[in-house]
């Protein structure tokens, strides 16, 4: 990866709660005008790096840069591109939806008042209602309506579509396209719904007990892992010397999750190959208990 | 193009075929105008370089060109050209997986003959 292209960086940072290690030499670069899934368990850390990367909190050692300028003795360069929409809330909750939209317009120079609006007209997001009087899906809603508008290079959800129904969420998945379309720039957005958020994303960073364990696209983490199936004596034969990630038995049946290329595979009698859905390696690749099944 | 994805296969790689399908159906005739990559990324909630990465390859291939500044079209000739494509990968597609499920299920040669012979007559 070049170094050159990062918008975002950061370098060897570690962050601890007490005897809680969160994140341990997290080493990422971010490029502009991409979208990022960001995955990982709970407790992962996923929003402990996004606070450390919006500068919410600072890290316990190493760097965060942003346009090149470290963000703790530079602070305008995250705080005047970023806009950052955490999953817990932190608005004056008696206002109204109305007045904290104003309010956001101070905070962000490309802050868009006509965009806003007819988000909250598509999301039917009542702008005279208090925010405490929000429903857990609409003051998601409210973060997605405020974090789009606000136009920022740097545009970071946490847990965007937290509380929404099925159709709201897919109107954010088309709202996201088309905004990013029309005005490129660097997304960050973290997810438990996997599966059906995966394709909107240039890459995906995996996030695991405080280390990143994986960041490339989609199309590349899929074609670096597959499902071997079969007799379990011609699975083992085949899974000699490979990369096990995951194995299931039901009587003489062995399913087995291998990394390697399908592509590259020959046929071979008696074995079936296919490939996984990304939610599955997900949890292949960040379920500790598979873990110990391939140690045995 | 379909209203949705097969798991199992690439995004990029169903967009092309989603749009060379429409081409064969002429859903979109030649020197029709193909739908933009941004178009396509809305549709499906895709990332637009997904899109652009489908769309590239039927550029690359010559079953579609570019306009600058206007869009995408078919290119004259496309039809032609996605069907020889596709003989040849007819059977790897087709007949490899026929001849594995007919050896499932004990269908001789003959018996798939037939049944060919039958499904040209409806």
């Amino acid at each position: 990866m070049q170094r050159s292209s990062c918008v975002l960086q950061t370098k060897e940072i570690c962050k601890s709660y007490g005897p809680i290690t969160a994140l341990n030499n997290v080493n990422l670069c971010l490029a502009e005008k991409k979208i990022y899934g960001l995955f990982g368990r709970n407790g992962a850390g996923k929003t402990t790096l996004l606070d450390i990367i919006s500068s919410r909190i600072f890290a316990d050692q190493g760097t965060v840069t942003c346009f090149g300028e470290d963000i703790v003795k530079d602070p305008e360069s995250i705080t005047g591109n970023c806009c950052y929409m955490p999953e817990k809330h932190f608005f004056p909750a008696r206002l109204k939806v109305k007045k904290l939209l104003s309010i956001g317009k101070m905070f962000f120079p490309n802050y868009n008042q006509d965009y806003a609006e007819r988000l909250c007209r598509n999301f039917q997001l009542n702008i005279e209602q208090r925010y405490e009087h929000l429903s857990r899906g609409y003051q998601s809603i409210f973060r997605i309506v405020l974090g789009l508008a606000a136009r920022a290079p740097i545009t970071i959800f946490d847990e965007p579509v937290l509380g929404l129904d099925a159709v709201a969420r897919d109107k954010f998945y088309l709202e996201l396209i088309e905004e990013f379309s029309r005005h490129p720039r660097l997304f960050i957005i973290s997810t438990h719904l996997i599966d059906e958020s995966a394709e909107l994303f240039n890459e995906a960073i995996i996030i695991k007990n405080g280390k990143i364990i994986r960041q490339a696209s989609v199309e590349e983490l899929l074609s670096n892992t597959f499902y071997v199936s079969g007799k379990s004596a011609q699975v083992d034969q085949f899974l000699k010397e490979r990369v096990v990630l995951d194995c299931q038995m039901v009587n003489d049946l062995k399913i087995a999750v291998v990394e390697g290329d399908l592509n590259a595979e020959k046929e071979l009698p008696g074995l079936s190959f296919s490939p996984l859905t990304i939610q599955k390696l997900f949890i292949h690749l960040t379920n500790d208990q598979t873990e110990q099944e391939k140690k045995r | 193009m379909k209203p949705e994805f097969d798991q199992n296969k690439s995004i990029y790689l169903q967009i092309a075929e989603g749009i060379e399908d429409n081409i064969l159906k002429k859903v979109i005739e030649e020197e029709g105008q193909v739908p933009s990559t941004n178009q396509l990324a809305a549709l499906y909630r895709i990332n637009p370089a997904t899109a652009a990465k489908g769309i590239n390859l039927l550029v690359n291939e010559g079953i579609i060109y570019k306009k600058r500044g206007i869009g995408m079209f078919v290119t004259p000739g496309a039809v032609e050209k996605i069907k020889s494509k596709r003989k040849k990968g007819f059977y790897q597609k087709f007949i490899v997986p026929l001849r594995d499920e007919a050896a499932n299920l004990g269908i001789s040669e003959d018996e798939i003959t037939d049944m060919i012979k039958k499904a040209k007559e409806k």
